[in-house]
């Protein structure tokens, strides 16, 4: 059994940096985090997902930050993201794919079927709080 | 991202992809794509072969020019995908709308 690793970063909201930090910090984490490749595939790519959400639809471009926490344990792989930015009014209880033919309105359906939880509450109308989990 | 566009045949061009296709490149791909099916090549091979990531916005990009491309007779075929966009194209149940081949040689022996 390893032991516990947690890491905490602040992100960019400009897309531009922020898509590009994300990768490099999910580069280094899994060099040290030891999670099989499935695993890592599909925890980067709901991760990617929440975070284009929260680029696209909650933050302004300039002069904000989002925190990043990943940690793992002996059981579980999770990431909080916390943003300050617009809230999201009426969430679904859960996320539906599209039709095939749909361009858009994929990304937080992938992010939910790829992980076996995920969260978004709004905290004291000031922080969007996002909780990602994959059992692993 | 790098986006090269090769046309192959007076209907066919084969598009090669370099990096992460996402949210900051998928509009100008959609653009890029839509071009080539004005100018006559409706059938689109993408070369995956270089793109490392693929998230839900590119997807849509790919779609989107799918559409376009089948109602001017064509066709948009992925080849040579990634471990990631494979589980994508999975969760998605996309695989049987996008369905991969194994390399651009097999895309195209498909015309």
């Amino acid at each position: 059994m390893h032991k516990a690793i947690e890491k905490q970063f602040v992100l960019s909201t400009d897309p531009n940096i922020c898509i590009e930090q994300l990768h490099l910090i999910l580069e280094e984490f899994w060099c040290v985090a030891p999670v099989d490749c499935e695993q890592q595939l599909l925890f980067s790519t709901a991760l990617c997902e929440v975070m284009t959400n929260i680029l696209r639809y909650a933050v302004e471009p300039s002069g904000g930050e989002i925190v990043l926490r990943l940690r793992l344990t002996s059981c579980l792989l999770e990431a909080r993201i916390a943003d300050w930015g617009r809230p999201w009014v009426d969430p679904p209880s859960h996320y539906r794919l599209p039709d095939a033919m749909q361009e858009h309105g994929r990304g937080l359906a992938i992010a939910a079927k790829a992980l076996d939880q995920l969260s978004y509450r709004r905290l004291g109308n000031l922080i969007n709080c996002w909780r990602l989990r994959l059992h692993v | 991202m790098e986006i090269t566009i090769t046309p192959h045949e007076p209907t066919t061009a084969i598009v090669y992809l370099q990096g992460r296709l996402n949210l900051l490149v998928a509009g100008e791909l959609r653009q890029r794509l839509l071009q080539e099916v004005a100018e006559g090549r409706s059938i689109l091979v993408i070369d995956m072969s270089s793109v490392s990531f693929i998230d839900s916005s590119g997807l849509g990009a790919l779609i989107g020019s799918l559409k376009i491309a089948r109602l001017a007779g064509g066709d948009l075929r992925l080849a040579a995908i990634n471990d990631q966009a494979e589980t994508l194209l999975r969760l998605t149940t996309l695989n049987k709308l996008l369905r991969p081949y194994a390399d651009v040689a097999a895309a195209l022996d498909l015309g």
